[in-house]
């Protein structure tokens, strides 16, 4: 009896072939795609983190260096009220104005300057000469 | 012709920028040079200590000659000093704005006076030959030191004036100001706002009295300011400091009655 069936050419072998083939040929695309994703991804991660630490040094520590005195008395403005119709007049808005620089004047204003104190000076010589 | 148009047109920023109140970097000046001359009198003061004690301890003649060199530089450094500390208060009356022409000619005299007192004291000292010499030539300037301290604080006292007068003229013009804006508009005002308005101007006229009242006791208290001792002179230099506060605080009060009177204004009811 013939053998009729065709021959069966062996798989493995091509795969075998095929598995040690493609990782000549095809990792360094593989490499070159990854590196710019990691590359963003690593930018991403440290932006993040950046943005966290700023963050928590807003809430953390406020801001102690320079402190806002307002020269003039807290006045609240009740916006629910209708205004006059001098208050958009600029005679009343430079009259505010001049109010409010002299406020500031007279807050900042030393009566007692202490670089004007005279020299502290002890005269006596304190010399016996007898 | 465009390359000199150019030119100007580059450095004409920089002349914007360069400082305009040249007369204020003057007092600066003036007081660099006054801290200078005072730690150059430490300096020449510890060594003259250091040569007295030396000479005190030991009465050689190397220590009394050492002594003499270091008491003579000590003097004049002195002089120096207590120069360069008028020449700053005089420049601080130069640049001070409230004073009147008048008020400022009277304490610049008095400086004139003591500046003269010095010059002609330092003239002594080149010719001190001996230990007592210079005691005596001390007790010169330490017999005239109390009127030296009065012109001094008279004049600090008249500064602090000036710049409550600077200030109460800023006063006068924000008031005006305000007190024109509410008679302009009196017409649209209900009677009761008028009554509150004309009480806030009744307020603010009786802070700018009470003000010009306490200056006034200033200029009087200052005038007055002398003493048997420097103790008691100083005191009286402290009562009137406390003054000058006080007359500040009144513009203080005075000006937030016109912020007061400005809300008022601005809302209709």
């Amino acid at each position: 009896m013939e053998n009729t069936q065709p021959s069966i050419e062996p798989i493995t072998p091509q795969i075998q072939q095929t598995q040690n083939s493609q990782p000549v040929v095809e990792s360094p695309r593989k490499k070159s795609a990854l590196v710019p994703i990691l590359l963003g991804l690593a930018v991403l991660i440290l932006g993040g983190i950046f943005g966290l630490l700023v963050q928590q040094k807003g809430t953390i520590q406020p801001s102690s260096q320079t402190q806002v005195i307002s020269p003039t008395p807290t006045i609240t403005v009740n916006t629910n009220k209708p205004l006059s119709a001098i208050a958009t007049t600029s005679a009343f808005m430079q009259t505010e104005t001049t109010i409010t620089s002299l406020s500031s004047a007279a807050a900042i204003l030393n009566v007692s300057d202490t670089t004007l104190n005279p020299p502290t000076l002890d005269l006596s010589l304190g010399l016996d000469t007898k | 012709m465009r390359v000199k148009l150019a030119l100007i047109v580059l450095l004409l920023p920089f002349c914007l920028v360069l400082p305009k109140e040249p007369v204020f970097a003057s007092s600066q000046t003036a007081y660099k040079d006054y801290l200078f001359q005072f730690d150059d009198y430490r300096t020449k003061l510890n060594n003259f200590k250091v040569s007295k004690t030396e000479y005190l301890k030991y009465k050689t003649l190397l220590s009394e000659t050492t002594a003499l060199d270091t008491v003579k530089s000590m003097l004049a450094q002195r002089d120096q000093l207590l120069r360069s500390y008028l020449l700053f208060l005089n420049e601080k009356l130069n640049e001070n704005t409230g004073l009147s022409p008048s008020e400022k000619n009277l304490y610049q005299t008095l400086i004139q006076n003591e500046v003269k007192f010095l010059e002609t004291h330092a003239q002594l000292i080149p010719s001190i030959g001996s230990l007592t010499d210079a005691t005596n030539v001390s007790k010169q300037l330490e017999s005239h030191y109390l009127v030296l301290e009065v012109s001094i604080r008279q004049t600090i006292i008249a500064l602090g004036i000036g710049d409550l007068m600077k200030l109460n003229a800023q006063f006068t013009t924000s008031f005006t100001s305000l007190r024109d804006l509410t008679k302009t508009n009196a017409g649209s005002m209900t009677p009761e706002k008028q009554s509150t308005i004309d009480r806030w101007v009744l307020q603010i006229t009786n802070k700018q009295n009470l003000f010009q009242q306490k200056v006034e006791q200033i200029n009087t208290a200052n005038a007055q300011i002398k003493g048997n001792s420097e103790q008691e002179m100083n005191m009286l230099f402290v009562g009137v400091q406390k003054n000058l506060g006080e007359a500040k605080q009144y513009l203080i009060e005075g000006s937030s009655y016109m912020q007061e009177l400005v809300n008022l204004l601005r809302y209709q009811h």
